[in-house]
């Protein structure tokens, strides 16, 4: 784990980490029982509370596996600003769980109702605009000072978008690793989804343009996941219930090859399989990106 | 710290689009011209769907009791009423007691509102601080006056009273091993019983030794007793409310420490966080 850490420190890994999501329906196997994995994601906000069995299950993942925090509720790019209550909890579970990965996804979640701070539970999407991405990255700097470390942001899949988007999603993102020295998670699942739901002619075609824009050096880490299959004319919802995609390994193999030995993490959070399926789906994972690295070590020698 | 003019007009144009979209996933009348008709829905359904599976398992009782159909029309009620503000939605669910006690179709059923606010309670319990006694305090209560002296309470403690036998109600809902229905049986029977005694009380302490907040059945004189410690009384002007009866502090004293309800001595002008 030490070692896990260390290397991330140098951004330099020797092999692809992989992760998988690790959701309370398998804490006990993941406890008990052996695996391959490097790490494992759990959601931030499931661990918030001061106390009691969430806080004791933490502290044994924490020993046996290295962890990445991924935040569902911090909504970075909320105008109403993060709280600072909710920042402090979250900086009390970082000191506790030491991870060696943080992120959250480009979207917002605080905002107004009635004059009274809201929640929305959910991650909603932005416009992708000067000034959206003038909040989102006046947000991140502060969360991540206030953290003392730097934080990875994910790419959403939306079901609606602003009228008076003027930049492409890939811009928007680049624009702010460049004004707050944030990394990416690329969740390539997402990208597949929004393609689906903008109706692009060929979604995989869509996602290899939309990896193309994305600068070798700013990704910090992979999802994958699935979804289930709609009727046409229906909206795609990213549940993350089913095994990646036939589409989503195609692109994961691209991924690594444009941007290198990033950690990746095999995520499931509706209908959750066995454990093992999770492992299955981290051994092919693993198995992609050993195939890619030897490839491109083949094509380096010759 | 003042912002940027820049950025300071970005944040309030954002602002109002994004206060202009939650207003809208928030609202009951399903109709929205802005965006895409479809992709709302998929939020609204989200939030209801989030809202009814957080509040399940924060009030498996209530849910139990009033069952599905009501129970999610509950939940967005409360959702309008008194929409998620944390960011942690353990936390939320404060108002659904009274959400609850307001609904015409539980007009017939007073006590659910109280079982709703007996599953918050250990919700909150299970989720607060883990606290042991703070031994070195015990010598406080050596040398120190009592008027001067607090006991401060585990995190982990909450009170409430009820007109009606919630714990009986709770229990009877979350037996184990018993798929014949025989234990819960026996609770709804001593729930009746008591019920039908004159002026019934029930008094609840709820509290933790581990991880498994536990119910304790408290007797009036004990219910005060603690309800002056989490105001944050004296031991010394507590006892002196409690001068009427029969309470006695050394013995309850030994069966607090047993149950992990005290945290900590503290001479009263020493501040120290505990309980709040």
């Amino acid at each position: 784990m030490e070692q896990l850490a260390q290397m991330n420190k140098l951004e330099v890994y020797a092999n692809v980490p992989i992760g998988v999501g690790l959701r309370h329906q398998h804490f006990s196997e993941a406890l008990t029982s052996s695996s391959t994995i490097d790490f494992v994601e759990v959601h931030s906000e499931n661990f918030f509370a001061q106390g009691g069995a969430s806080k004791a299950v933490l502290e044994q993942i924490t020993q046996k596996y290295e962890i990445s925090l991924h935040s569902t509720a911090m909504g970075l790019g909320s105008a109403q600003g993060v709280p600072s209550q909710y920042l402090d909890k979250l900086k009390a579970l970082a000191k506790r769980s030491n991870p060696f990965l943080m992120s959250d996804h480009a979207c917002f979640t605080w905002s107004q109702l009635s004059g009274q701070q809201v929640h929305a539970g959910d991650l909603l999407p932005l416009a992708y605009n000067e000034q959206s991405l003038l909040v989102l990255a006046n947000n991140l700097n502060r969360v991540q000072q206030a953290l003392g470390r730097s934080i990875l942001v994910e790419n959403l899949s939306a079901y609606i978008k602003f009228p008076d988007n003027s930049m492409l999603e890939t811009e928007f993102l680049v624009g702010l690793t460049e004004l707050s020295g944030c990394k990416l998670l690329i969740d390539l699942n997402n990208i597949l989804v929004t393609a689906r739901n903008i109706n692009a002619a060929d979604p995989v075609e869509y996602a290899l343009q939309w990896l193309a824009q994305i600068p070798a050096n700013l990704v910090g880490e992979i999802h994958l996941a699935g979804y289930t299959q709609v009727a046409a004319g229906q909206l795609v919802i990213d549940d993350h219930s089913k095994p990646v995609s036939d589409d989503g390994w195609f692109l994961y193999q691209k991924a690594l090859e444009r941007f290198g030995k990033v950690p990746t993490l095999i995520e499931w959070d509706n209908e959750l399989p066995s454990w093992q399926t999770l492992l299955d789906q981290a051994d092919k994972a693993r198995q992609v990106a050993s195939n890619v690295f030897n490839n491109l070590e083949l094509a380096d020698e010759a | 710290m003042k912002l940027d003019p820049k950025l300071k007009a970005a944040f309030a144009q954002v602002n109002q689009q994004q206060q202009t979209l939650i207003a809208e996933i928030f609202s009951q009348d399903g109709q929205s011209t802005l965006f895409d008709q479809r992709g709302m829905e998929i939020y609204r359904r989200n939030l209801r769907a989030t809202a009814q599976q957080v509040l399940a398992i924060s009030f498996p009782t209530v849910f139990e009791l009033i069952g599905e159909t009501l129970f999610n029309y509950a939940c967005g009620e409360l959702l309008q009423s008194s929409p998620p503000c944390e960011g942690d939605w353990g936390l939320w669910g404060e108002d659904f007691a009274d959400s609850l006690a307001s609904m015409p179709a539980l007009e017939e059923y007073p006590f659910v509102a109280d079982i709703a606010r007996l599953d918050f309670i250990i919700h909150q319990s299970q989720r607060a601080k883990d606290t042991q006694l703070d031994q070195e305090s015990i010598q406080l209560l050596s040398n120190t006056e009592l008027d001067n002296l607090q006991l401060v309470l585990s995190e982990s403690c909450y009170l409430m009273s009820s007109d009606y036998p919630v714990i009986e109600f709770r229990q009877a809902h979350h037996q184990i091993n018993d798929e014949e229905g025989v234990l819960a049986k026996q609770q709804l029977e001593i729930a009746e019983q008591k019920l039908f005694q004159p002026n019934f009380k029930q008094y609840v302490l709820v509290y933790r030794t581990e991880f498994k907040a536990q119910l304790m059945d408290l007797e009036a004189e004990e219910f005060t007793w603690l309800t002056l410690l989490l105001r944050g009384e004296t031991v010394g002007k507590a006892l002196d409310e409690m001068s009427e009866s029969r309470f006695d502090f050394a013995q309850w004293l030994g069966k607090a420490i047993e149950n992990n309800l005290v945290h900590f001595f503290n001479e009263k002008e020493h501040v120290k966080t505990g309980h709040k």
